[in-house]
C-alpha cells in the first residue's frame, strides 16, 4: 500500500473533494501550515488518459481557494507518517514555492509551422549538412522572440522548450496572475493572426506544473 | 475537460502527438524472445541515436559560435551524414521506425 | 464519426497533450526522479536522459 500525493496546499479545501485516481478517496494530512491531498492506492498508479484526468480535477478543486502546489504524477510516500516527515522537512521551501504561485495560472502556448515541412534544401557536402542542421533552429529562436515580446510582459514568469520535435518550433508555458488570464488569451490570440508562417494553440488556465520543481524554478 | 483549448482549433499535429503519447504509455517489452530481442535493439538504438543528435546538436552550436575551421565543419558533416546513414541501416535491420526510437515520457518532453 | 465530434475528440485530444506532458514532466517531486509505473523502456530511459542531460550541460560549459 502507498499514498499518492497529488499536490500542497495551505489551506486545507472546504468541502468534499472529488474522487483521486482509480476512483479512490481523497483527504488531507496536514503538518507546519501546509496540507497534502493523498489516497491509498495498493500500488503507485500507472498514468493514461483517465487517471490524468482524475488526478487534474483533485488537483484544481483545491485551486478554488487556495494556492496549490502540483505534485509530479507518480509522486508516493508510505504512509502518513512518512508524510508528515516530508511536509516537515520541506516546509520552508514549499512555502516560498506557493507565494510565487498564489492567485496565478499557467497558461500553455505551443507553435508549429503553418505550412507542414518544407522541402529539405540539397544536401550534398558535410558544410551543407551542418547548415541545415542549423536552419531549423535559427527559426526556432526568431519565433520564439517574437512570442517572448508579445506575450512576456503579460506573465509573471516564462519558460521556453524549442524544437522537442522538428515540427515543433517553440513549446512555452506562462505563469499568468489569475485575473490577467483573458487578457493574456486574447493577445495571444492576436498573435496567432499576426504570426502568417506559425500556428498557435494554447490551452489552460492550468495549476502551475512549470513553475514548482527544482529544475522548472 | 476539453474546455481547456483556449486558442487555436485542433489539427493534425495533435493527433500525431497523441499517437506518439499512446506508444509511450503502452509500450513493453514482449515476453516472446523475438519481443525480447527487439525490445533491447530498440532501447539500445534510442540511445545511440539520443547521442548522435547531442553530438551533432554540439557541433553545430560551435560552427555558429566560429569555433570550427572550415576544413573541420566540412569533416564533421561527412561523419554526421555517414553516421545518419548508418542508424537508418541498423533501425531497418531490426524493423523499427523513428517512432520506436522515442526517448521520452510524453510527446512534448523529448530531451531532443 | 460526424465531423462535430471529431472536432471535439481532436479539441480533447490538444488539451491531454498538454496535460499528460505537465503531470509527468512538472510539478514538485519528492525527491530525486520518480520511478513511473510505465513502459519499462522509458523507465531506464528516465535515468538516461538525466545522465545525458548531465553531460549536455558539462559540455556546453
Amino acid at each position: 500500500m502507498t499514498l499518492l500525493v497529488y499536490a500542497v496546499t495551505d489551506r486545507p479545501p472546504l468541502g468534499e473533494l472529488p474522487p483521486g485516481v482509480e476512483g479512490a478517496p481523497v483527504w488531507t494530512i496536514s503538518h507546519a501550515g501546509l496540507s497534502a491531498l493523498v489516497s491509498r492506492h495498493e500500488t503507485a498508479p500507472v498514468i493514461d488518459e483517465r487517471s490524468g484526468w482524475a488526478y487534474e480535477q483533485v488537483i484544481e478543486s483545491g485551486m478554488a481557494q487556495a494556492a496549490v502546489l502540483p505534485m509530479r504524477f507518480g509522486s508516493t510516500l508510505a504512509d502518513r507518517d512518512a508524510v508528515v516527515q516530508w511536509l516537515d522537512e520541506r516546509a520552508r521551501e514549499l512555502s516560498g514555492v506557493l507565494e510565487r504561485i498564489r492567485d496565478r495560472v499557467e497558461v500553455s502556448v505551443r507553435a508549429v509551422w503553418a505550412q507542414g515541412d518544407e522541402t529539405a534544401a540539397q544536401v550534398g557536402t558535410g558544410r551543407e549538412y551542418m547548415e541545415a542542421r542549423l536552419e531549423p533552429e535559427r527559426r526556432a529562436r526568431a519565433l520564439r522572440e517574437r512570442i517572448g515580446q508579445a506575450l512576456d510582459p503579460l506573465a509573471d514568469a516564462s519558460r521556453y522548450r524549442l524544437l522537442v520535435r522538428p515540427s515543433a518550433p517553440v513549446t512555452a508555458a506562462f505563469l499568468v496572475p489569475r485575473r490577467a488570464t483573458e487578457t493574456f488569451v486574447a493577445r495571444a490570440a492576436e498573435l496567432d493572426r499576426e504570426l502568417a508562417e506559425a500556428d498557435l494553440t494554447c490551452t489552460g488556465p492550468w495549476p502551475a506544473y512549470s513553475f514548482v520543481g527544482s529544475d522548472n524554478a | 475537460m476539453s474546455d481547456k483549448l483556449l486558442v487555436g482549433d485542433a489539427g493534425p499535429v495533435a493527433a500525431e502527438d497523441l499517437t506518439r503519447l499512446e506508444s509511450a504509455l503502452s509500450r513493453r517489452i514482449a515476453a516472446d524472445p523475438e519481443g525480447v530481442e527487439k525490445g533491447l535493439a530498440q532501447l539500445v538504438l534510442t540511445i545511440i541515436e539520443l547521442l548522435r543528435q547531442l553530438m551533432e546538436r554540439q557541433a553545430v552550436h560551435r560552427m555558429e559560435a566560429g569555433n570550427l575551421t572550415d576544413e573541420q565543419i566540412e569533416r564533421l558533416g561527412q561523419t554526421f551524414m555517414a553516421l545518419a546513414e548508418r542508424m537508418q541501416e541498423l533501425k531497418a535491420a531490426f524493423g523499427l521506425r523513428d517512432e520506436d526510437l522515442n526517448l521520452n515520457l510524453g510527446p512534448l518532453g523529448d530531451l531532443l | 464519426m460526424s465531423a462535430t465530434s471529431q472536432a471535439t475528440a481532436r479539441t480533447r485530444d490538444v488539451a491531454l497533450v498538454d496535460l499528460l506532458d505537465r503531470l509527468l514532466s512538472g510539478g514538485v517531486v519528492i525527491q530525486g526522479e520518480i520511478m513511473l509505473a510505465a513502459a519499462d523502456i522509458d523507465l531506464v530511459a528516465l535515468d538516461v536522459r538525466v545522465l545525458i542531460a548531465a553531460v549536455d550541460k558539462a559540455l556546453s560549459q
